[in-house]
């Protein structure tokens, strides 16, 4: 067992080794909090509910709890030898957080009622210190493939990253098609692609 | 529910993974298509760059808008009892951490796991290892590694045949022998069912000839056997 600085979880498996793990022995190991599957869990998961979470609107900086609380129910589940088919484990994740969300949705509601001002201050825009050190090189990868599109396409771009404006009004009010976002969205996410293999 | 899973073609088809990260569809189809990706790697991968890149954008996108603006004159927000809830991602990790028993360090790795999880690495160079980098006694052509400084790597490579061993760990050392990484561990599952192993490299601070030596040892650390050592050169293209 080590525990070195930082530098020392710096290697990790590619995405192709992990996916294929969830088996029986999986979950034996994750109930008997075998560090090697839990560490595995817990980066695999918070990845996977990253993507999730922010296809349904959550930043990563206040989607934490919600992770926090998916991966903990799932572990509770885990331990009460709730899961039948050890290799449905990323869908009974998913599922789990659509609860916790749905919670999540009803809570906020409640609060809204009682604090009008809840809203204008939960969310806090700022990234977090952790964030912003680890998404430095990605960072220099989309700032380029943003800076070599035409103008147009780069306000139209920035304008679905800020998501301030429903899509409808950012097309209208662009000229543009639902259609042709999608095939800008596409080729932004082909040139960071290709913009990877010629570096 | 049980949500009818889309398939690949279809994925494909109707631009699932763009249509998620604009968050175009609609509850079930979202549904549908994630009991598609979590299964595909390819759509896993392609979902997973494509929600990154966004939401890289996005913060990017603030810092153009915020450069953009006039001198802006912030209003420090009043304390409010709400201020609670940007401590509860770290309390929930550390409830999260208490639960699974792991000890103070490992939540320290973990979150710094967690950042680089949370980012798609730009692979600089992927190189195979062959068997000859691995023996002594048979010197092959150098196996030389080209990145840029800061530029991650990924090294792919077969074990040979070993014992089985309960735990296995990695170390990468220079040319001097000192350690270029601190030793990691791999999983012992990984190992006993398949000999190959891929593994993405962080930059290295220095280069010239390098060795990646995989080690297997019982429950007492001190019985560590070798079980490979691969050279590769490490070349920096900038």
């Amino acid at each position: 067992m080590h525990c070195q600085a930082s530098n020392t979880v710096q290697v990790y498996w590619s995405p192709s080794t992990t996916v294929e793990t969830f088996d029986i022995s999986y979950l034996s190991r994750l109930k008997a909090r075998d560090p090697d599957v839990m560490e595995h869990f817990a980066h695999f998961f918070n990845r996977l509910l990253k993507v999730k979470l922010r296809a349904m609107g959550y930043r990563d900086t206040e989607s934490d709890d919600l992770r926090n609380e998916t991966l903990l129910r799932v572990l509770v589940a885990v331990d009460r030898d709730k899961i039948d088919n050890p290799e449905s484990l990323p869908g009974y994740v998913y599922g789990v957080c659509e609860m916790v969300h749905k919670e999540q949705l009803r809570k906020l509601a409640r609060h809204t009622h009682e604090e009008p001002e809840f809203f204008s201050e939960l969310p806090d825009p700022r990234p977090s210190p952790d964030t912003v050190i680890a998404q430095s090189e990605a960072r220099e990868r989309v700032r380029c493939v943003i800076q070599r599109l035409k103008e147009r396409d780069r306000r139209i771009l920035t304008e679905v990253f800020l998501n301030e404006k429903p899509k409808d009004v950012i097309c209208r009010e662009s000229g543009i098609t639902r259609e042709y976002l999608r095939v800008l969205v596409h080729r932004a996410l082909r040139n960071a692609r290709d913009g990877e293999t010629d570096s | 529910m049980l949500m009818q899973s889309m398939n690949h073609q279809q994925a494909q088809e109707t631009m699932a993974v763009e249509r998620y990260v604009l968050q175009e569809m609609n509850e079930a189809e979202r549904s549908s298509f994630e009991q598609h990706f979590l299964y595909c790697a390819q759509c896993l991968e392609a979902v997973t760059v494509a929600s990154d890149f966004f939401e890289v954008g996005r913060d990017l996108s603030l810092e153009m808008e915020q450069q953009a603006a006039p001198a802006p004159t912030r209003r420090e927000p009043k304390p409010h009892w709400s201020a609670w809830f940007r401590i509860v991602p770290a309390f929930g990790l550390a409830v999260f951490m208490m639960v699974a028993g792991l000890a103070i360090y490992q939540q320290i790795e973990m979150r710094d796991m967690q950042k680089i999880a949370s980012t798609p690495k730009l692979v600089s160079a992927s190189v195979f290892l062959p068997p000859a980098a691995r023996d002594d006694s048979e010197r092959g052509p150098e196996n030389t590694v080209s990145v840029p400084r800061d530029g991650f790597f990924e090294l792919d490579f077969d074990l040979p045949e070993h014992p089985r061993f309960t735990m296995y760990d990695v170390q990468i050392v220079d040319q001097n022998g000192s350690a270029a990484l601190p030793a990691f561990s791999l999983p012992p599952d990984h190992l006993n069912r398949s000999s190959r192993l891929q593994l993405t490299v962080p930059p290295l601070s220095t280069e010239g000839p390098h060795e990646l030596i995989v080690r297997g040892f019982g429950d007492s650390e001190k019985e560590k056997v070798i079980i490979a050592r691969y050279r590769f050169v490490l070349e920096f293209t900038n």
